[in-house]
């Protein structure tokens, strides 16, 4: 939802005004330049605002914001300026969701401290979890198998635990959402951390471990295969090789995150990293992206030129979000726009 | 001249200037002088004595001398109340008090002031034409001026003793005499109108040719508070800028060398014109200040005023889906199309020469209502024996004007599921005149009476409309619930309103006077009337 004249019009009196030039031509911060916006807000004034004066300004904010951002050059500058601005705006928010205010129930400040450093435990160690867990549990179907367990055993011992291994990892990948969710609506973190595992663990990963640990358990069945006993060294590699793909793919996530000046950036990867790195990252963030014309394309708040995506969230997040190419990184980025545009389904539309 | 040939004014009633023309015996349009032999005359009023009034450029001259005398730039202040006029404002949010127009002791809404410069024109043009009594006239208005602007020219022109045919936009003013006296085409035309203190946009097709021509207004955007004046006003802050740097004083609070500015940047204005450099000398409480500027300086001062103009032109066009590429003519109007750079800037975003021989700027407004006026004349079952082939040829099919509403008009009506809304009634760009009937509800059992509150505006939220009437209307008796109320609004040529109400449960007219919220009164026109009527005005 673009930001309305009216608000922009109070935030101008405020004394430490600094103007936001994507709000004030209604786009979402960072993103790319559209020439119909200027007009697009210009009639949105007309139409309007009916005080002359307020008119004036908020045209000549517009015509300013217009100059700034068609020009690159200006335009990188001040979105520097403007991330410098946010930034510890950012922090501030970040601290007061940190340090529970003091009207708060003992109860309720008790319960976000838990949430908050649970939060951040998670999100702190979830790399390194996932990877352990990865190389634990090849080496428990390993050593299983060594014992010459029973068929039905073994299979279940291995599925058992990649069951495990898919909550801790349910947990980890909530314990983002959980936060950005938070951050921006103030919802119930572990209400949602509940949501998402149960529903993370009835997702499209769990037949992939499923798969993943049926082959390794056939690979590594002394009596099944008994001259591939070399598998046995392999599947640890595998595993290794998962647990690397994985802290690949986290980090631009935790990057974002911990920037700080971004409120509503949820995940980016670089359109330059290899294509099995992305398709790795769009399964560990749970979009599937894919192109399509959308019919209300020109309706968008965000209305960039290029392609339209849908993408669908597969983590059920009450988020919806845009992607959108960033022309000077060369990322994509999923941004949150709440609440913006189609309710009924958790289909998004996507902008490049 | 035939004594028994009709003179019929039109005339452009400016922020800065006014003229007036006829249309002679022939049918060619001409331009009236005034009594110094002047084709224009400046839109400034002097009140040298309680009954003797100065209008033109003998009251501009005085602004040096008596400035709280003087009157300039009344049309800004057209449609307000007479209590809330010249309000200017000193910074971001501190509005100064009105200044209502009051001298020797009596006040005078804007509309009396403009009768009186009405009043001026209409004694030159007698004047002009040996004594022959002159009642007749057209006069024109910014295309984007809303309805109580409208309402107060029109009345204006009646309290100087004017019959007045019709209240014209200048832009379609203009595009007749385009139309009549150079259009050899079917042709989509861009008026592009900066006066002296309002600038309007005006698309339209001109279709068909020789004596069937009709032109049809497709759209119109503008900005009453934007005009050459403006441009002066940047010249003005930069010497006072200037001026405040050197001796560290406001040249604002010396009124007499601050009126001696006014009209030293004015002229600096038209002198960068004609030149690449002016200079002028400043004098305020005694102390001097050389003040120089270049084009290119001014340019850059004016920049916020040129994006504005610009701004307008794409918006207007973007609005309506039409490319630069599809507009076959621009028509440069008003003097300020003058400046170079507004040339410029023009050229640059239509990408293209624009010539600027098509209309005479300050002239083409007057001579297009004095031909709209004779059209209205031949158009009202006149004696044709009257008038000359030539002029019969040209006037009486010549040209048909189908022109716009420039802002939709409604009522505040209250929705089950959304609370006050607008419900619009007339809406914008609807062809004008124009009748149109919608039907609303009593809400409570046993009401008696409904606030009829008539806006205008293009937004759905009242507060952002502009209030034109309220009026509260009675019902004979209480009425049930649900009960249906026809509103009519019903709209002439020049643009005014009138609305009817009928309960539909008896098909009976509920009467109520219109009263529009900022014009005066039927009376109180009447009273100014007679008070204009005894004023000497010169």
């Amino acid at each position: 939802m673009a930001v309305s004249l009216v608000s922009i019009l109070k935030k101008v009196k405020q004394a430490d005004f600094f103007p936001n030039y994507y709000e004030v031509l209604g786009l979402l911060n960072f993103s790319t330049y559209n020439p119909k916006k200027k007009l697009q807000r210009l009639q949105e004034v007309k139409n309007e605002i009916l005080d002359l004066n307020a008119q004036t300004k908020l045209i000549r904010l517009i015509n300013q914001a217009d100059k700034t951002l068609r020009d690159q050059h200006l335009r990188l500058k001040y979105n520097q300026e403007l991330k410098d601005y946010l930034m510890p705006k950012e922090k501030a928010q970040q601290k007061a969701r940190n340090i529970p205010p003091e009207r708060k129930q003992p109860r309720q400040n008790a319960k976000a401290k838990e949430t908050n450093a649970t939060n951040e435990n998670v999100i702190k160690n979830s790399a390194m979890v996932l990877g352990i867990f990865h190389i634990l549990v090849s080496l428990i179907v390993i050593g299983l198998n060594f014992q010459s367990l029973s068929w039905p055993y073994s299979i279940f011992l291995v599925f058992a635990s990649f069951m495990v291994f898919a909550l801790l990892k349910a947990i980890a990948i909530q314990g983002f959402s959980v936060i950005l969710v938070e951050g921006a609506e103030g919802e119930e973190n572990w209400g949602l951390l509940l949501i998402g595992m149960i529903y993370y663990i009835y997702n499209q990963e769990l037949l992939i471990c499923f798969l993943l640990c049926l082959l390794i358990t056939l690979l590594v069945k002394k009596s099944f295969f008994g001259r591939y006993r070399i598998m046995t060294v392999v599947a640890p590699i595998i595993c290794s090789i998962l647990f690397v793909f994985s802290v690949y793919a986290y980090q631009p996530l935790r990057e974002q995150y911990f920037y700080g000046g971004f409120k509503i950036l949820e995940t980016s990867f670089n359109v330059k990293t290899p294509k099995v790195v992305k398709t790795f990252a769009k399964v560990f963030t749970h979009c599937n992206i894919r192109e399509k014309a959308h019919p209300d394309a020109d309706k968008l708040t965000i209305a960039s030129p290029g392609k339209v995506y849908e993408v669908i969230d597969t983590a059920s997040r009450k988020d919806w979000y845009a992607v959108l190419l960033d022309q000077d990184t060369g990322f994509i980025h999923l941004n949150s726009v709440k609440g913006r545009i189609y309710k009924d389904t958790l289909t998004v539309v996507f902008e490049r | 001249m035939n004594d028994n040939h009709p003179i019929l004014l039109g005339i452009d009633l400016g922020t800065t200037y006014s003229a007036m023309a006829y249309i002679d015996e022939y049918g060619d349009a001409k331009i009236i002088s005034n009594s110094d032999n002047e084709r224009i005359t400046p839109s400034v009023v002097f009140f040298e004595s309680p009954d003797n009034i100065i209008v033109g450029q003998n009251a501009k001259d005085e602004t040096e001398l008596t400035p709280e005398m003087v009157i300039s730039f009344v049309k800004r202040e057209m449609g307000k109340h007479k209590s809330q006029v010249r309000i200017e404002q000193l910074s971001d949010d501190l509005y100064s008090m009105p200044k209502p127009y009051t001298f020797f002791g009596k006040t005078y809404a804007p509309e009396t002031i403009s009768s009186i410069i009405l009043k001026k024109l209409k004694n030159d043009a007698e004047k002009y034409f040996n004594g022959r009594e002159i009642n007749e006239a057209v006069i024109t208005v910014p295309a984007y001026f809303n309805e109580a602007e409208k309402k107060a020219t029109q009345d204006a022109g009646v309290q100087a003793g004017f019959k007045v045919l019709q209240v014209i936009s200048e832009p379609t003013a203009a595009a007749i005499s385009y139309g009549l006296e150079t259009s050899r085409k079917n042709e989509k035309v861009f008026v592009f109108d900066l006066g002296g203190g309002t600038f309007d946009v005006t698309i339209l097709d001109i279709i068909g040719h020789g004596d069937n021509k009709v032109m049809n207004i497709i759209d119109t955007d503008g900005d009453h508070h934007l005009g050459g004046k403006d441009w002066d006003d940047t010249i003005i802050q930069y010497a006072c800028d200037l001026y405040a740097q050197k001796y560290s004083d406001a040249p604002r609070n010396d009124l007499e060398g601050f009126a001696d500015l006014v009209i030293k940047a004015e002229r600096m204005k038209k002198q960068l014109t004609e030149k690449e450099h002016a200079r002028f000398n400043m004098n305020c409480n005694g102390n001097k200040l050389k003040v120089e500027l270049t084009r290119a300086q001014f340019r850059d001062l004016a920049e916020d005023l040129m994006l504005n103009l610009e701004n307008t032109c794409e918006l207007v066009l973007d609005r309506n889906g039409i490319k630069w590429s599809d507009i076959d003519t621009i028509l440069l109007v008003g003097g300020s199309t003058r400046m170079p750079m507004v040339r410029e800037m023009l050229e640059h975003i239509a990408q293209r020469e624009i010539s600027d021989n098509l209309v005479q700027p300050d002239e083409c407004v007057a001579l297009g209502a004095a031909m709209r006026a004779m059209m209205l004349k031949l158009g009202n079952k006149a004696d044709t024996s009257l008038y000359s082939k030539e002029l019969l040829s040209k006037y009486h099919d010549g040209l048909t004007v189908n022109d716009i509403l420039s802002k939709s008009i409604g009522i505040v009506a209250q929705r089950v599921d959304e609370g006050r809304k607008m419900a619009f009634i007339f809406n914008r760009q609807l062809h004008i005149p124009a009748s149109k009937s919608q039907q609303f509800f009593t809400i409570v059992e046993g009401q008696t009476s409904v606030k009829l509150s008539v806006r205008e505006g293009e937004s759905k939220n009242p507060d952002n409309c502009r209030v034109l009437v309220e009026k509260d209307l009675v019902f004979n008796r209480p009425m049930p619930i649900q009960s249906p109320i026809e509103v009519t609004f019903s709209m002439d040529h020049s643009g005014l309103l009138n609305v009817k109400a009928i309960d539909l449960t008896d098909f009976r007219e509920i009467e109520f006077e219109v009263e529009r919220r900022d014009n005066m009164s039927k009376a109180e026109v009447q009273n100014a009337t007679a008070l204009v009527s005894l004023l000497n005005v010169e």
